[in-house]
């Protein structure tokens, strides 16, 4: 696989071990620019250790990880990650989260666009609130404000909607295709639903476990916006059933 | 079948006023209204000698004695005063120096591996067993006893500062480095924060800890302060002191606390408790 200008991360054939533990193996991805690509596996098929690496948070064992056609050395603003859990300053109110970064960068000029984010968020009414004085969906909508404030190449999204109930995982499944639409991020998106898998994502890559690898890779060509309504169509449940045949070929095997 | 109501999904949390608090405190009136009244029966009814227990009006007499007249010469409001200062400079010491030293234990593991061993060590003696060694090398002068009400708020503040920034959760750690953080902004804009609700606990019951001591260290041959006032008078079996001075320093205590918990709440509102 090559880079091409297109591609905002390029994995080459990443592995990681620890020690004789093989947790991801021979992992090649190419994201192109405002691609979407959602990662979906069973628990221990590394996709969190996948988007570790990515992050920067953890050192792959083998392999290149190119953002913008440069190996990653660490952490950094470039690559943007809304958690799984909300990782949210609870001491901070939520514009002064929101803004976190761009201050510690001395960002000059920043305010505009963290109004902005806050109305696409529809956070406005609660800039002055602390996270504490919100629900799980507000503070994930507020992680994703924080992440998209750092204008960075790619955003790595963990299970952002994985603690949510299903209908407030709806409200922001809408909401993500919605930012998506405004801005077009390029976006990493892991999850264990396979449905938010074909309702996110632009391409699916389906991982199994031990060791953790790519089984397959689905285009998903399903028009936008998307609504939940697309989970009520043969199309869209044939492709669940392909995946479910990957993930489980030994329960759904007709 | 019965349906469950619907649950409303995505409702931030409603701010918690408990009603409990209302119920409280009639509750604990009763409490101390009954230990009073028990009091009164065993004083009044004479099923205790008035000798070894003073009754509360006979209390609240001799303790106005002994704020226009004083003890043994000096005015109660200084002997108040005298142990709240020695509990201020010894229990601020320990804020000083034990804060910085907890946060650098827990955010260097050099500097945990060389001092945790030795405070693991120290932590289990009680600080009353010190007193002869602070007598004998600081003398019977204000440093010995300021040493003694030291040690103990030092030793609870350090070990709950480190354990601070143990707890401090790694998705801060991480959403900090993807924000660009420097090691600087790290310390005071995650860890600093991070680790102040288990520094407050500290800080809390180094107070609480100080505020008991000064008694214990004021037996070291002090001519001033409750601690003294109340040992004196134990020695000369004026029990109505004794009492009066026991009483001051938990209504003293209490107070504190009530301190420490108000600065406690404002810096740590964010928690939402």
């Amino acid at each position: 696989m090559t880079a091409t200008h297109e591609d905002a991360l390029l994995l080459r054939e990443v592995g990681k071990s620890y020690g004789d533990f093989t947790a991801v193996t021979d992992v090649s991805l190419a994201v192109r620019q405002s691609e979407i690509v959602c990662l979906v596996g069973p628990s221990g098929c590394g996709k969190s250790t996948l988007l570790n690496i990515i992050a920067g948070f953890e050192k792959a064992t083998g392999g290149d990880v190119l953002i913008g056609g440069r190996p990653i050395t660490g952490p950094g603003p470039d690559r943007a990650v809304v958690f799984q859990q909300d990782a949210l300053f609870p001491w901070l109110r939520v514009f002064e989260n929101i803004t976190a970064g761009v201050r510690a960068r001395r960002v000059q000029g920043y305010e505009a666009r963290a109004e902005e984010l806050l109305r696409q968020v529809r956070l406005e009414d609660f800039r002055r609130s602390y996270p504490y004085q919100l629900s799980g969906g507000m503070r994930q909508r507020a992680s994703i404000a924080r992440a998209l404030m750092s204008d960075s190449k790619v955003l790595l999204m963990d299970e952002p909607f994985g603690a949510l109930d299903a209908q407030t995982r709806g409200e922001m499944q809408g909401l993500l295709q919605e930012i998506w639409t405004a801005y077009r991020p390029t976006i990493v998106f892991i999850t264990h639903d396979i449905e938010e898998a074909l309702v996110i994502g632009d391409r699916v890559v389906v991982m199994g476990a031990s060791p953790g690898r790519i089984l397959e890779t689905l285009q998903v060509d399903f028009p936008r916006p998307r609504s939940l309504e697309l989970t009520t169509r043969p199309d869209f449940n044939e492709m669940k059933r392909r995946i479910l045949h990957l993930l489980h070929p030994k329960i759904y095997t007709a | 079948m019965t349906l469950a109501p619907q649950k409303t999904t995505d409702t931030p949390p409603r701010s918690r006023r408990p009603v409990r608090a209302l119920g409280r405190v009639p509750l604990g009136l009763v409490g101390l209204l009954g230990i009073l009244a028990l009091w009164v029966i065993a004083v009044d009814g004479g099923l205790v000698e008035e000798k070894w227990l003073p009754g509360p009006t006979d209390l609240v007499a001799h303790t106005w004695m002994l704020i226009t007249e004083g003890y043994r010469g000096t005015p109660l409001a200084t002997h108040v005063l005298v142990s709240i200062r020695r509990t201020a400079i010894g229990f601020s010491m320990a804020v000083l120096f034990g804060i910085p030293i907890g946060l650098a234990m827990g955010r260097y593991r050099s500097v945990g591996a060389l001092l945790g061993p030795a405070f693991a060590l120290l932590r289990p003696i009680p600080p009353i067993a010190f007193i002869p060694l602070a007598v004998l090398y600081l003398g019977l002068g204000e440093s010995s006893k300021i040493l003694l009400i030291f040690l103990a708020p030092f030793m609870f503040i350090v070990l709950n500062a480190e354990a601070g920034v143990r707890s401090v959760s790694s998705s801060w750690i991480r959403a900090g480095q993807m924000l660009g953080f420097s090691r600087r902004q790290m310390f005071t804009r995650v860890i600093l924060p991070g680790s102040l609700p288990s520094i407050m606990v500290g800080v809390r019951t180094g107070a609480a800890v100080s505020w008991a001591l000064v008694v214990a260290a004021e037996l070291i041959s002090a001519q001033e302060g409750l601690g003294y006032m109340v040992a004196s008078a134990g020695n000369f079996f004026d029990l109505k002191t004794v009492y009066a001075g026991i009483f001051l320093i938990g209504i003293i205590g209490f107070l504190l606390d009530i301190a420490a918990r108000e600065v406690e709440k404002r810096l740590l509102h964010w928690q939402g408790r």
